[in-house]
């Protein structure tokens, strides 16, 4: 009998045991690969043969639901696969490691980095039915052309670098040496960005142009960091986690934020106050490009002029307070909203400075990382 | 030739009972290894930048330049301290659940102290911030015993908060292998050092304590080595602490300068081995084995 083997040589029983379990692993994981590996099943083969397949290279907001859906039900031949990055560091290191998408959404800072390393496609405005709708002022923002050729289509800006605070627990803010009173030990939070941590502390100590700082400017903001250190609870990253913190009371000020967290707190009930000290502060301007590696261009162009028509431009603006780069979808807000939100038109964009790499940038890397060291 | 034949059969029984492990190791572990040995000798500059080009460059700055030196010793100096805190902890506990219980209760009650560890780690992490923050669970509950007027603050966000969390989820890891080393003493050592005149501090300090060494070893690397690379925990609780961890992670994310990255994670990987050679030869945690 065939169970009687194991008695009689027990080690080439448990071997067997052993070689059919690799197999049955094995072939269950290749079964799997394979299965995820098929294209899906789906209805949408069909659909695949008119608009195609569309893959989004994009920040998380450009796949709620309440934007994603209608334009999925507005084409509904194009298969759209969305690849969600979390910072465009981490965009840029996967664009350079070989991934290929067909659009992707840089912000201003970062699409000189695309355009050097040849990975965008200038983009044709008269293929938008939406580009003559957005702010002129918009459509002509410097950064966003090169050798007269367009390569990101402006969807977002607003506010950045500048201070909220918890009213109830500090005076007005009037300067931005006013942070890093001592009184407020432990209670300011710094974004932790070289770029942004850098120029407020350029504009504490009163530098006119922070994007062009020596290396003797750079080492005396790192010893006012150093000097002030004790004001600093933290170098946050993540916006969600410094509103928690001035929403704990563990925190007191946010420095390097936009106007949308104060507006938040308020609408829990907390006296918050959003400021731009001595009327400083730092712009930013994010869209959508077109990549070299991209299979699908009609698609590409149909998905940026969707997210540039008026009822996603107006959905980002009233719920996410996001500056609308659609001028209808501007006008359409609610005058009140405008006002408590702070969100603000393109114009203030040209009164701020705009979010660049600064010449000496390994520079200021180097100089940030030993200020956040201490 | 019989032997031999033995033997060829029984190498490669043994070589297919690894193929599991070594397939798993190979990809999830030799290959990045490899991988991350390689960049950390080409060029690096920040934003992704990466020359192929055999260079030192990037040891000679994680060991000489004063950022580094300074992350590491700190990073070092935290990861000691709360080693032996979580020793002062750990220690009782295990010589409480070793030497004073009877049957298996020592057992359950280890099962017990395991069961946070099935909770996610970061929603662990989480749950302190509730505890310590100026509005949490600690400082609510002494205003309202009146015993503290104004909320404690030096708890949170601080290295105190890192080495509050690190004690809590490090502390299975120093009680279990204490815990086994200790009850593996035989029960005579002790009858004979009572025999010929030690009293109880005098057994612990010349019995117990010598004998529980390689437990200790044990606890110190489960807990310093993890606690060197550590990075979730400074940044989620820790305030302005910066470790060794958290200056890998943002050379790899933020700054993107590979190569250096790589070249501190292997110096640390060869650090921590090292390390580990010496704990073990010194502290006897051969013994274990034996």
């Amino acid at each position: 009998m065939w169970w009687n083997i194991g008695s009689k040589v027990k080690g080439v029983s448990r071997l067997a045991l052993v070689i059919v379990l690799v197999i049955i692993l094995i072939g269950a994981g290749l079964a799997a690969y394979s299965f995820m590996s098929l294209p899906a099943q789906t209805p949408t083969t069909s659909k695949v043969t008119t608009l195609g397949k569309l893959t989004a290279f994009v920040w998380e907001d450009f796949t709620v639901p309440e934007v994603f859906n209608p334009l999925t039900e507005k084409y509904p031949t194009l298969t759209i696969e969305n690849s969600i990055f979390t910072s465009q560091p981490e965009m840029l290191a996967k664009l350079m490691g070989g991934f290929k998408a067909d659009v992707v959404s840089p912000c201003i800072d970062f699409l000189p980095r695309l355009i050097e390393q040849d990975m965008l496609q200038p983009i044709d405005p008269s293929r938008l039915s939406n580009w003559n709708k957005l702010f002129k002022s918009l459509r002509d923002y410097p950064e966003i052309w090169r050798d007269g050729k367009l390569y990101m289509v402006p969807t977002a800006f607003g506010l950045q670098a500048g201070v909220t605070y918890r009213k109830d627990k500090i005076p007005l803010i009037d300067k931005w040496i006013d942070i890093f009173n001592p009184a407020y030990k432990n209670r300011v939070l710094i974004l932790n960005d070289a770029r942004i941590g850098i120029v407020i502390a350029a504009w504490a100590l009163n530098y006119e142009d922070p994007w062009n700082l020596g290396s003797q400017d750079l080492q005396r903001i790192k010893e006012f960091y150093k000097e002030h250190r004790d004001v600093i609870l933290k170098f946050y990253e993540s916006d969600i986690e410094a509103r928690e913190l001035l929403a704990s009371g563990d925190a007191w000020i946010i420095a390097g934020s936009g106007p949308a967290h104060s507006y938040w707190l308020k609408s829990e009930g907390i006296e918050a106050e959003f400021t731009l000290p001595e009327g400083k502060g730092i712009g930013w301007l994010c869209g959508l490009s077109i990549l070299k590696t991209s299979q699908n261009f009609d698609g590409a162009y149909l998905y940026i002029d969707y997210f540039i028509s008026e009822e996603p431009q107006y959905y980002y603006a009233y719920e996410w307070l996001y500056g609308p780069t659609n001028e209808q979808a501007f006008k359409k807000l609610p005058p009140e909203k405008i006002a408590e939100s702070g969100i603000v038109g393109p114009e203030k964009l040209s009164e701020v400075l705009p979010l660049i790499d600064p010449p000496n940038l390994d520079e200021w890397l180097q100089v940030w990382e030993e200020i956040i060291a201490g | 030739m019989k032997i031999s034949k033995k033997k060829s059969w029984k190498l490669m029984r043994n070589l297919i009972y690894s193929l599991p492990a070594i397939i798993y190791l190979t990809i999830f572990f030799y290959i990045p290894l490899v991988t991350m040995i390689m960049y950390s000798f080409w060029h690096g500059e920040p934003l992704y930048r990466v020359v192929r080009v055999f260079t030192l460059e990037n040891y000679v700055r994680f060991f000489t330049e004063e950022l580094s030196q300074n992350v590491f010793i700190s990073t070092n100096i935290i990861s000691i301290v709360t080693f032996l805190i979580i020793l002062l902890v750990a220690y009782p506990i295990a010589y409480f659940l070793a030497r004073m219980t009877s049957g298996d209760t020592g057992l359950k009650i280890i099962l017990l102290i395991l069961i946070p560890l099935e909770m996610n780690y970061l929603i662990r992490i989480f749950a302190w911030r509730n505890i310590l923050g100026e509005n949490g669970l600690i400082n609510s509950f002494l205003i309202t015993l009146g015993l503290i007027d104004q909320p404690i603050t030096f708890f949170f966000h601080s290295i105190y908060a890192v080495i509050i969390v690190v004690l809590h989820n490090a502390l299975p890891y120093a009680v279990v292998p204490l815990y086994i080393t200790i009850r593996s003493i035989p029960e005579n050592l002790y009858l004979a050092a009572m025999d010929l005149g030690s009293n109880k501090l005098s057994v612990f300090f010349r019995v117990t304590l010598p004998l529980s060494m390689p437990g200790i070893a044990i606890a110190f690397l489960f807990i310093y080595i993890p606690l060197m690379g550590e990075f979730a925990i400074p940044a989620l609780v820790g305030g302005k602490t910066y470790m060794l961890g958290n200056m890998i992670v943002r050379q790899y994310l933020t700054v993107g300068n590979w190569p250096y990255a790589s070249a501190a994670t292997i110096s640390l990987v060869s650090i921590t081995l090292i390390v580990m050679y010496v704990i073990f030869k010194l502290l006897g945690v051969r013994r274990l084995y034996e």
